[in-house]
């Protein structure tokens, strides 16, 4: 059983973690992660031996991972440390929103809880995927309110910005591009570009941000489809490549393909500190995402039971803290913010200085245009 | 039918068994026959025809009822139309790619004597194991801006600055043509081997040059082998995926990726179902047309006459 104490525990774990390496770098941190990982085994196994109540092995929870690092990250940082505590393991299956969509269809739910990716969330909320939580098993108490914004159907996770990002070798002053309009601007800043076609959104909104529209929600949306597509026009010669993966856009940076393109926050954060790729990121009219992505228990979910219980572990300060620190996606519990330090704050896209100046993406006019705009955007590329 | 005085010297049976017993035979056969059969139908039943029809009938499906509202939108829809000539087109380009180069390495497999053969046979195969992303990945390190190719062009100063390779039908074509190579090899080689050498050393004999007697003889043979081996290549490559989608730019995006694309960032099943029934559609009508013009199943019925 996963009670609260447990709960705690696990917290003080990443919290001690999170502490000591304050300042130090990502893989200090999952090292350090890995050794306290390590030494809480050995203690539960001692304690075990002295005839302490062991965590017990209960039924598993199976979820659905965005893949590559992404799955090891969440394993180590948020369900390593969970099922340690309460004894349920959890599995991962690759990423598939189809597929949840398909099991729901057949009455067939595989898949306990899931952390939506870009609009999924909201559309699992909306055609009533998610199941409603029961705030007697998890403890509101330790989230913060703006993770609340699916009510009683979601919990907030880390969240992400998609941002310009530049070669410092080719603009090392001051004199860099700074806005989508510079980025447009392919007579003052030549060089080859590269932007995503993974999803429309938000490559409309730079095509309007460099077309004039301010960086203002309010000012941005409805979006000006039309305007933005001829705007899009203007930059698509000089587009290079059209990535479609996050692995892509960090190869493209490492390996100097490109000397602008968009990338999403925590990508750029890996290539750029960890790998030594010579390129900065502008914080500056970056899209922002919010609070879009949440945790949730799938309607049907083969384990209720134990998904409800994970659910009160995956919004807490702590996991969120530690995810952040190995994948750069920021807190959306701004608990989380006491145990960063100053200087790795300013990496989140939820760190209020980098919300101030970036422009937050309208998700709910997304998800009414989506189908039409995604079409029009494919066709659009092909053209 | 075997005769009673022969069954008396094998000892099996001292009677003619009867036309009632010999049809009761008759049965056991195709009873063993069914029998044998079984599990592949049963396979092929439940793993592809039961899902594919389930896949057909979703895609005449609008809200529950009949409907051809998702083949309406494809092919009203400029993008699929891009898209499907887009996948003829890179397809061509691979099984002609691949039998230019093919070609005369599955000849001097099927003719020579040399023990180098099994070697060579050996360096074919190896680069099918591996899989299509790694081989995909390495052209992008070779093609890449600062790739080993741009990085030559550049020390040889015959480039200004750095060049992309990448990101276009050619990188797509490059990619496509080395992964579809060993079949294309292999398939011709099959081929080649039931050709009797003996045809070619007789046109020899007769006085025909090399060159003649290849191209009168040994050419005409193998082409049974070399419809064979292009179908195959130009079939599979219609459902390429990765290769394009890693090497290739938005022009080159072919319908195996489109298909995805409206799957699970669209999210409409009735569609992608649509679409993939036009591939297949597509596929079929591709084997029963090249079938009609240059019956290519005689590859494997006859010894190349």
């Amino acid at each position: 059983m996963f009670d609260r104490q447990e709960a705690d525990k696990a917290s003080a774990i990443l919290r001690s973690v999170l502490d000591e390496t304050k300042g130090m770098d990502r893989r200090v941190f999952l090292r350090r992660l890995g050794e306290a990982a390590a030494g809480s085994v050995l203690l539960s196994a001692f304690s075990a031996m002295l005839g302490a109540r062991p965590a017990q092995a209960a039924a598993a929870v199976t979820t659905m991972g965005w893949g590559g690092s992404n799955d090891e990250t969440q394993t180590r940082t948020i369900y390593g440390p969970f099922a340690e505590k309460s004894g349920i393991p959890v599995n991962i299956i690759p990423y598939n929103i189809s597929k949840v969509l398909a099991m729901h269809q057949a009455n067939a739910m595989e898949v306990d809880f899931i952390c939506g990716g870009g609009l999924d969330t909201l559309r699992l909320v909306k055609d009533g995927l998610a199941e409603k939580i029961d705030w007697t098993k998890v403890d509101k108490s330790a989230l913060t309110p703006n993770q609340l914004a699916y009510g009683d159907y979601a919990i907030g996770s880390n969240t992400t910005s998609y941002m310009m990002v530049y070669n410092k070798e080719k603009w090392p002053g001051d004199d860099h591009p700074k806005s989508w309009r510079d980025f447009w601007d392919v007579e003052k800043f030549p060089g080859a570009r590269a932007m995503g076609r993974y999803t429309a959104y938000p490559v409309l909104e730079y095509a309007l941000m460099a077309d004039g529209v301010p960086a203002d929600p309010a000012k941005m949306y409805p979006l000006d489809v039309d305007r933005a597509f001829r705007s899009l026009d203007r930059i698509k010669p000089h587009i290079t490549v059209w990535w479609e993966s996050g692995a892509q856009q960090q190869q493209l940076i490492e390996n100097k393909e490109v000397d602008l393109l968009d990338m999403w926050n925590g990508r750029a954060t890996v290539s750029i500190r960890d790998n030594g790729a010579s390129y900065e990121m502008v914080w500056n009219e970056a899209a922002y995402q919010g609070e879009v992505e949440g945790w949730l228990v799938l309607a049907g979910a083969p384990n209720p039971e134990g998904a409800m219980t994970i659910m009160d572990w995956l919004g807490r300060a702590e996991p969120q803290a530690a995810y952040a620190r190995a994948m750069y996606y920021g807190p959306t519990n701004l608990k989380a913010f006491d145990l960063l330090d100053e200087e790795f704050s300013k990496l989140m896209p939820s760190y209020p200085a980098n919300t101030a100046v970036q422009m937050k993406i309208d998700f709910n006019w997304w998800y009414d245009n989506f189908d039409a705009v995604q079409k029009r955007f494919e066709s659009w590329l092909l053209g | 039918m075997t005769s009673v005085g022969e069954t008396d010297r094998t000892g099996f049976s001292d009677a003619d068994p009867g036309p009632k017993a010999r049809a009761g035979l008759q049965r056991r056969e195709h009873f063993a026959t069914a029998l044998l059969i079984l599990p592949v139908l049963v396979v092929t039943i439940v793993f592809f025809v039961l899902p594919l029809s389930m896949m057909m009938v979703e895609s005449f499906k609008k809200d529950g009822a009949f409907s051809l509202a998702q083949y309406h939108e494809f092919f009203t829809s400029p993008i699929y139309y891009w898209v499907i000539l887009t996948t003829f087109t890179l397809s061509l380009i691979t099984t002609v790619g691949t039998l230019i180069i093919g070609y005369p390495v599955a000849y001097y497999l099927a003719t020579t004597r040399s023990r180098l053969r099994n070697a060579l046979l050996l360096l074919v195969v190896i680069p099918y194991w591996l899989d299509y992303i790694v081989r995909s990945y390495s052209w992008m390190i070779l093609l890449g801006r600062n790739g080993i190719i741009s990085r030559a062009l550049q020390d040889a100063k015959l480039t200004d600055g750095p060049v992309t390779l990448l990101y276009n039908t050619f990188s797509v074509s490059v990619g496509m043509i080395q992964i579809m190579l060993p079949l294309m090899i292999l398939t011709l080689y099959a081929a080649m081997l039931r050709i009797d050498q003996e045809l070619v050393l007789a046109a020899r004999v007769h006085g025909a040059g090399v060159w003649r007697s290849f191209a009168k003889v040994f050419l005409p043979l193998s082409l049974p082998g070399i419809y064979a081996a292009a179908l195959l290549v130009f079939i599979i490559s219609l459902g390429f995926y990765v290769t394009p989608a890693l090497l290739g730019g938005p022009g080159q995006a072919m319908i195996s990726q489109s298909i995805d694309v409206i799957a699970s960032r669209l999210l409409d099943f009735p569609l992608a179902s649509a679409a993939a029934m036009v591939l297949l559609a597509i596929s079929l009508l591709v084997v029963i047309v090249y079938n009609r013009t240059f019956g290519w199943d005689r590859a494997w019925t006859s010894p190349g006459i």
